[in-house]
C-alpha cells in the first residue's frame, strides 16, 4: 500500500533497481520456459501419435458448410429468436455486473481502507484483505462452474444464464473498477474528507464520478466477452445460440452449425466494433489543451459513449422481457429448500476415486493444457497482431504495415476464432488429433489466439508510429522497420497481455474437458454425470487455487515488466 | 434546467429497480407439493436427434395439452445430467430419460415413476463399433470384447445408457476395465459423434445405441467401408418417460393413455412418433430398470 | 483554537524535519499570514491542522482537543468546522461547478443526500451566491476541468466559503491569480472570517503587501522553525525581505 500524502517535497519511495528487476524477469522468464518444456513433454511430442491425419475430412466437410449454411425459412427464424436470447443473456449479465463492480469497486480500492493520515489500522488492513478474497473466489470460476452451481438451485430459470455471467464478470469488473478508482489523482477526496465527510462520501463526490466513464467503457469490453460467454452456457444447457450449437453439432449438421455460427459471428462482431469504438474514442481523445489534466477522463464530451451506456441501459428492460426474467426464485423457499440440500450434498468436499494421485494428475494436466494453449495462442496472435491492426490513415510516405485488405482479413480471421465457442473447436480438433491433451490444447489455444490477436491489435494501432514511419522513408525494409521500432515498444505490452490471459485460460480448460484426458474439466464433466457433488467441490476448489495461483504470479511477473 | 449525466444514469438504475422490483412480485410458478397445478413441465434427454426433438418440441406439447386437457410446454435441455438436475429441482415435470438417467432422477425424486415408454425400448441394444482397417474383427460373444484391450476407446456421453452404462458393464465382463484401453477412453457426447469419431481414426473402435446405428446406416450418413458392427450387446431396458410424484394417479393414467394411443396411421401423430424413432409407445414400470440401477451402482454411476 | 505544541513532521523517519518542534497558537478573530521561502514548513502545518497530516511528534489541538485522542466520529465533527483551500486546489475536474461547491458540505451529509445531491444538486441559490462573491457566478453549470487555473482557485475558495468552517485554511489562495484578483479573494477571505467573530484564517502566503494588508498577525518561517511571529503592525518589509533572502545565511533579525 502506498501513502499518499500532501508532502510539499518529494517523499522518496524504495524503488527496486533495474539490475533487480531484470534478474527477476529473467528468473521469470525461465520458469515460464521451462513449464513450456514441462507441459509439451506431459502432452506428447511423438506426431504420429498425436496426429490422425484421416479425421481431415470431418474437419473438411465442417468447413465446407462455412459457404451453405441452413437458410430455410424455418431455422432462420429460430436463429434469431436464440440470438435474441444470447444477446439478452449478455446484456443483463453485463448490467448485474456494472452493477456488482460499481458497489465492489470502492469496497476493494486501496483507498477506501487507507485513513485520512498515517498508517492502515490493522483492522483495515484485514478488512481490505478479506474484501479481496471474498471477490477474488467467484473471479477464479468458470461462469459454466456457476451455471452448474445455480442450475441445481433454481432449475431451469433464465436467472440461471444471467447470474452466471453477472456473478464472475461482477468480480472482475469490481478489481477493475477499484483499480481505476485508486488511480484516480487523491487530492480532492482527502479535501473533501479532511472537510469532515465520510469514506465512502467523499468516494461517491470526489473519485467515483472520475472512474466512472473508464468503468462505463471497461463495461463495454464486458459485454463483448458476455456475448461468447452467453453462447458457451448455451452449449452446456442455459439456450441461445450456443444451446442449438450443441444440438446441431450433437447430429453432426454442420449446415446448421453454420447458420448459428454466423449470427455468433455478426453480434460477436458488432459487439467488438462497438466496444473497441468506445474505448478508441476514450483514449484518442487526449488531453483537452484548454481544460488542463484530467480532461481525458471527461464522461459528457463523448457524445458516442453517452449515447451507447443510454442504448445499452434501454435495451435491458427490452432483453428482461425477452427472457421473461423473474426474480421471484431467488427468494422462494424451494429455492431456500434446494440451496441447503445441494450444500448438503457438497460437503465436505471429498478426491473420490482414484485419490489424490489422480486429483494431481488431472491438475497437472490442467496446468499443462493452459500452459501450451496460450503459448501457442501469444505466439500466433503476436505475429498476427501487426497485420490485424487497424490502419491509420497516412497523408504520403511508405506505410509501416502492410494493406488494408491484409488488415482485414487477419481480423476476420480473429473474430472467427473467438467467436466460435472453445467446446466447438474442441470438438473438430478432436478429428484430427488423437485423443489426449492436444484437441484440447488446440481448442483453448485457437480461441484464445482470437482474443489475444485483437488486443494486442489495438496495442499495435495505439501505438506511436512516427518511429517507424521514418525508418521505412530512411530506406528500410517493412519487416526492418518494425523490428526496429515497433517490436521494442510492443513487446512488453504483450507479454502484459499473454500473462493477464493466464489465469483466464486455466478458467476456460474446464470448458473444453469434453472429450478425454483433458484434465480437471473433463474429471468434473464425469463427476457431474455421476451427480458427486462433493467430487465436485474438491475438483472446483483445486481449479480455483490454481487460477489464484495464476493470477499471483501473472501479477508478480507484470510488476517487473514496468 | 439543465441535468447532469450522472443524474441521468442514476435515473435508468432506479427505473431498472423499480422495474425490477415489479417483476419480482409477479406470478409465482407452480409445482408446489400436493395436488398438481398449472402448467405441465415436460423435457427430454438429448439423445438420437435431439435437434429435431427439441425444435418440434410444440408438436408433442400441443397433442399432449389436447388429449389430458391442460397446459403443457416442452423445455429442451442439451445435457443428460442438466435434465437430471431440472427434474430433480422440479422444473420439469415430467421427462423423456435413458435408462440410467431414469433411474438417477427417480432416487433423486422420492415418489417419481416411470410410467411409459417406446416399443423397442423394453429390448434395446447397444453396437461395438470399430474402423474397418483396426484389424478388430467382430466377435460372437461378450468374453469376445477383450479385443478391446489396448485400442483408442470411446464411449457416447457420459451419461447414456446405451452409450456407456450397458456397454461398459458389458465391457466388463469381458475383463475389459476403463483402465484397460490405450489411454483413456473418450466421451464422444453423442452416438453420431461416436460413428464419425471411429470413421474418422481418432478412436480405433466405439460403442453407441443400436436404433441410431440402423437409422444412420439407412441414410449412409457415413463411409460404410470405414465403419463396421463387431458385436450387438444382449437387450436391456433403457429410454422412458419418468413422472415427478405431483402428477397424481389420474393425470399420470391420462398421460400415459395420450403416449399409447399415438396412432402412426394419423399423420401428425406419425410425426410425434416419428421424432422419438419410435413405432408405438407401451406402458413401463420402475422395477424394470432395477439392472439398470445394479449396473449403475456397480460402476459409480449411482451412488447413494 | 489552534494550538502546536513542539510540533515535529518528518515524512520519512529519521529523514529532514519539515516542521522542526513548533510552536503555534491561534486564537478566534486572528487573521495569521504564514510567510517564508518555499520549503519552510508552511504546507505542512496547515496540512497539520487540518488533519491531512499526523505530527510525528509533539501535539496538535484543533478547538481545544488533541486531535490524536479523538475518535473517529468525534474527529470527523472537528474537520467539519475546518475549511481549507487547498494549493492544488482538490477539485474533481469531471464534475460541474455546482457540485464542487456543495462538496464543502460533505461533512454533513451521509452517502445517500450525496448520491442524491449529485443527481440533482440542493442549495442551488446559496451556491451561486457565493460564486459571485468570488465573482464567477455564470461558471455554475460548467464542467470545472473546463475552467482556468484562477477560475478554479476561485471554485475551491467558494467551496471553502459554503462550508462556512470556524477554522479556515488557505494553502497559496491567490498564488494563480494576478494582483487585482489576488486582493479581491482575500478581501473575499477576510470577509468570511471577520462575519464571525469566533472565527480565524491561516494563510501562507508569499506576496509581502498583501500579507501586510490582510493579516493581524506574521508568522516568518524557515527549514521548518518560527523566525519571527509578530502582530503585522511591528513587521516590517525588510523583515519579510531577509526572510527570502539567501537560503543558506542564516537569518539574524
Amino acid at each position: 500500500m502506498t501513502i499518499e500524502t500532501v508532502a510539499p517535497t518529494d517523499t522518496p519511495t524504495r524503488t527496486p533497481t533495474p539490475t533487480s528487476t531484470g534478474r527477476r524477469r529473467r528468473g521469470w522468464a525461465a520458469i515460464i520456459v521451462v513449464l513450456v518444456i514441462w507441459s509439451t513433454q506431459r502432452a506428447g511430442v511423438n506426431l504420429p501419435d498425436l496426429i490422425n491425419p484421416r479425421g481431415w475430412g470431418q474437419v473438411r466437410s465442417f468447413f465446407a458448410a462455412m459457404v451453405r449454411p441452413d437458410l430455410s425459412p424455418d431455422f432462420l427464424r429460430l436463429t434469431v429468436e436464440e440470438t435474441a436470447v444470447t444477446l439478452s443473456y449478455a446484456l443483463l449479465g453485463t448490467a448485474l455486473s456494472v452493477a456488482i463492480g460499481i458497489l465492489g469497486g470502492p469496497l476493494l480500492s486501496e483507498r477506501l481502507w487507507r485513513p485520512l493520515a498515517g498508517e492502515p489500522t490493522t483492522r483495515a488492513r484485514w478488512g481490505w484483505r478479506l474484501a479481496r478474497f471474498t471477490f477474488a473466489v467467484p473471479r477464479s470460476m468458470h461462469e459454466v462452474v456457476f451455471g452448474l452451481i445455480l442450475l441445481n438451485i433454481l432449475g431451469l430459470d433464465p436467472l440461471v444464464a444471467v447470474l452466471a455471467i453477472g456473478v464472475p464478470f461482477g468480480a472482475v469488473t469490481a478489481k477493475v473498477f477499484s483499480e481505476l478508482i485508486d488511480e484516480v489523482p487523491s487530492d480532492a477526496e482527502r479535501a473533501m474528507r479532511a472537510a469532515g465527510a465520510g469514506r465512502l462520501t467523499a468516494m461517491i463526490f470526489g473519485v467515483v464520478p472520475t472512474a466512472l466513464g473508464d468503468l462505463l467503457s471497461y463495461a463495454f469490453y464486458r459485454f463483448e466477452c458476455a456475448i461468447r460467454s452467453a453462447a458457451v452456457l448455451g452449449i452446456v444447457g442455459a439456450g441461445g445460440l450456443g444451446f442449438q450449437l450443441a444440438l446441431s453439432f450433437q447430429s453432426l449438421r454442420y449446415d446448421q452449425m453454420w447458420t448459428l455460427l454466423w449470427a455468433l459471428i455478426a453480434v460477436g462482431g458488432m459487439a467488438d466494433w462497438w466496444s473497441s469504438s468506445v474505448r478508441r474514442r476514450r483514449s484518442d481523445s487526449g488531453p483537452d489543451l484548454s481544460a488542463g489534466e484530467g480532461a481525458s477522463h471527461s464522461l459528457e464530451r463523448d457524445p458516442f459513449l453517452v449515447a451507447s451506456a443510454a442504448g445499452g441501459a434501454l435495451m435491458i428492460p427490452v432483453a428482461w422481457w425477452w427472457l421473461d426474467l423473474s426474480l421471484s426464485s431467488l427468494w422462494s423457499p424451494r429455492t431456500r429448500r434446494l440451496g441447503a440440500e445441494l450444500a448438503g450434498d457438497a460437503w465436505p468436499p471429498q478426491v473420490g476415486p482414484g485419490g489424490w494421485r489422480s486429483l494431481i494428475a488431472d491438475a497437472a494436466d490442467t496446468v499443462a493444457l493452459a500452459m501450451l494453449a496460450l503459448a501457442l495462442a501469444w505466439t500466433f496472435a503476436s505475429a498476427l497482431a501487426f497485420l490485424a491492426a487497424r490502419r491509420k490513415r497516412v497523408p504520403g510516405g511508405p506505410a509501416l504495415l502492410p494493406g488494408r485488405t491484409l488488415s482485414w482479413l487477419s481480423r476476420f480471421v480473429l473474430l472467427i476464432a473467438r467467436s466460435v465457442p472453445p467446446p466447438v473447436w474442441a470438438l473438430l480438433a478432436v478429428f484430427v488429433f488423437l485423443p489426449g491433451l492436444w484437441p484440447g490444447v488446440v481448442a483453448l489455444a485457437i480461441y484464445q489466439f482470437g482474443v489475444l490477436g485483437r488486443l494486442e491489435g489495438e496495442v499495435v494501432e495505439n501505438l506511436d508510429d512516427r518511429p517507424g514511419r521514418a525508418l521505412r522513408a530512411a530506406g528500410a525494409s517493412r519487416s526492418g522497420a518494425i523490428a526496429y521500432a515497433t517490436l521494442p515498444a510492443v513487446s512488453t505490452r504483450f507479454v502484459a497481455l499473454g500473462l493477464y490471459r493466464w489465469e483466464v485460460t486455466i478458467r476456460d480448460t474446464v470448458i473444453v474437458g469434453v472429450v478425454g484426458a483433458a484434465g480437471l474439466g473433463q474429471r468434473i464433466s464425469e463427476q457431474t454425470s455421476s451427480f458427486d457433488y462433493q467430487g465436485i467441490l474438491a475438483s472446483i476448489a483445486v481449479l480455483v487455487v490454481l487460477t489464484v495461483a495464476a493470477d499471483i504470479a501473472s501479477a508478480a511477473i507484470r510488476r517487473t515488466l514496468r | 434546467m439543465r441535468r447532469s449525466m450522472i443524474a441521468r444514469v442514476v435515473g435508468a438504475l432506479v427505473a431498472l429497480a423499480a422495474l425490477a422490483s415489479a417483476c419480482g412480485s409477479a406470478d409465482d410458478s407452480a409445482g408446489a407439493d400436493g395436488e398438481f397445478s398449472g402448467t405441465l413441465m415436460i423435457g427430454a434427454i438429448p439423445d438420437q436427434d435431439g435437434e429435431i426433438l427439441a425444435r418440434n418440441y410444440g408438436k408433442l406439447a400441443d397433442y399432449l395439452s389436447d388429449e389430458i386437457g391442460m397446459e403443457v410446454e416442452f423445455q429442451p435441455v442439451t445435457e443428460y445430467d442438466g435434465a437430471v438436475t431440472a427434474f430433480k429441482v422440479g422444473a420439469l415435470d415430467l421427462v423423456w430419460f435413458g435408462g440410467l438417467t431414469g433411474v438417477q432422477a427417480r432416487l433423486e425424486v422420492d415418489g417419481a415413476e416411470a410410467i411409459a415408454q417406446r416399443n423397442i425400448d423394453a429390448e434395446f441394444t447397444s453396437v461395438f463399433i470399430a474402423g474397418t482397417d483396426t484389424g478388430i474383427e467382430p466377435v460372437d460373444d461378450i468374453a469376445g470384447l477383450s479385443v478391446l484391450e489396448g485400442r483408442r476407446f470411446t464411449f457416447g456421453s457420459e451419461s447414456s445408457t446405451s452409450g456407456r452404462l450397458m456397454p461398459q458393464s458389458f465391457l466388463s465382463q469381458a475383463g475389459v476395465g476403463l483402465d484397460s484401453f490405450a489411454g483413456e477412453p473418450g466421451f464422444s457426447g453423442s452416438h453420431d459423434q461416436t460413428i464419425a469419431l471411429v470413421e474418422a481414426g481418432t478412436f480405433e473402435a466405439g460403442v453407441l445405441n443400436s436404433q441410431v446405428w440402423e437409422a444412420r446406416l439407412v441414410e449412409g450418413a457415413f463411409d460404410e467401408s470405414r465403419v463396421r458392427v463387431i458385436f450387438e450387446t444382449p437387450p436391456y431396458y433403457d429410454y422412458h418417460w419418468v413422472a415427478r410424484p405431483e402428477i397424481d394417479a389420474g393425470l399420470r393414467q391420462a398421460i400415459v393413455d395420450a403416449f399409447t394411443r399415438l396412432d402412426p396411421a394419423v399423420p401428425e401423430e406419425a410425426e410425434i412418433l416419428s421424432f422419438f424413432g419410435a413405432e408405438s409407445f407401451i406402458t413401463t414400470e420402475s422395477s424394470n430398470y432395477d439392472q439398470i440401477e445394479a449396473v449403475g451402482r456397480e460402476i459409480g454411476k449411482i451412488t447413494d | 483554537m489552534l494550538r502546536l505544541d513542539a510540533v515535529t513532521v518528518r515524512y520519512t523517519p529519521g529523514g529532514v524535519a519539515a516542521v522542526d518542534n513548533l510552536h503555534l497558537t491561534v486564537e478566534p478573530g486572528e487573521r495569521v499570514a504564514l510567510v517564508g521561502p518555499s520549503g519552510a514548513g508552511k504546507s505542512s502545518i496547515l496540512a497539520v491542522a487540518n488533519g491531512l497530516m499526523l505530527p510525528s511528534s509533539g501535539t496538535a489541538e484543533v478547538f481545544g482537543v488533541d486531535t490524536a485522542a479523538l475518535s473517529r466520529r468525534e474527529h470527523r465533527a472537528t474537520r467539519r468546522r475546518i475549511g481549507t483551500v487547498h494549493q492544488d486546489f482538490a477539485l474533481v475536474g469531471s464534475l460541474r461547478v455546482i457540485h464542487n461547491v456543495a462538496a464543502g458540505r460533505l461533512g454533513t451529509w451521509g452517502p445517500l443526500r450525496a448520491l442524491r445531491s449529485l443527481v440533482r444538486p440542493t442549495d442551488r441559490d446559496e451556491i451561486h451566491a457565493v460564486l459571485e462573491r468570488v465573482g464567477i457566478p455564470e461558471k455554475l453549470w460548467y464542467r470545472t476541468d473546463q475552467l482556468s487555473g484562477g477560475q478554479q482557485q476561485r471554485v475551491a475558495i467558494a467551496r471553502v466559503l459554503f462550508q462556512q468552517p470556524d477554522l479556515l485554511l488557505a494553502d497559496e489562495p491567490v498564488s494563480s491569480l494576478d494582483p487585482t484578483r489576488s486582493k479581491s479573494v482575500l478581501d473575499v477571505l477576510v470577509e468570511a472570517c471577520e462575519a464571525d467573530p469566533a472565527r480565524a484564517l491561516i494563510t501562507s502566503i508569499h506576496d509581502a503587501p498583501l500579507a501586510l494588508s490582510h493579516f493581524t498577525r506574521i508568522v516568518g518561517l524557515r527549514d521548518g522553525q518560527t523566525v519571527f511571529d509578530e502582530p503585522t503592525r511591528v513587521v516590517t518589509p525588510e523583515m519579510l525581505d531577509r526572510l527570502y533572502a539567501f537560503e543558506d545565511t542564516p537569518f539574524d533579525p
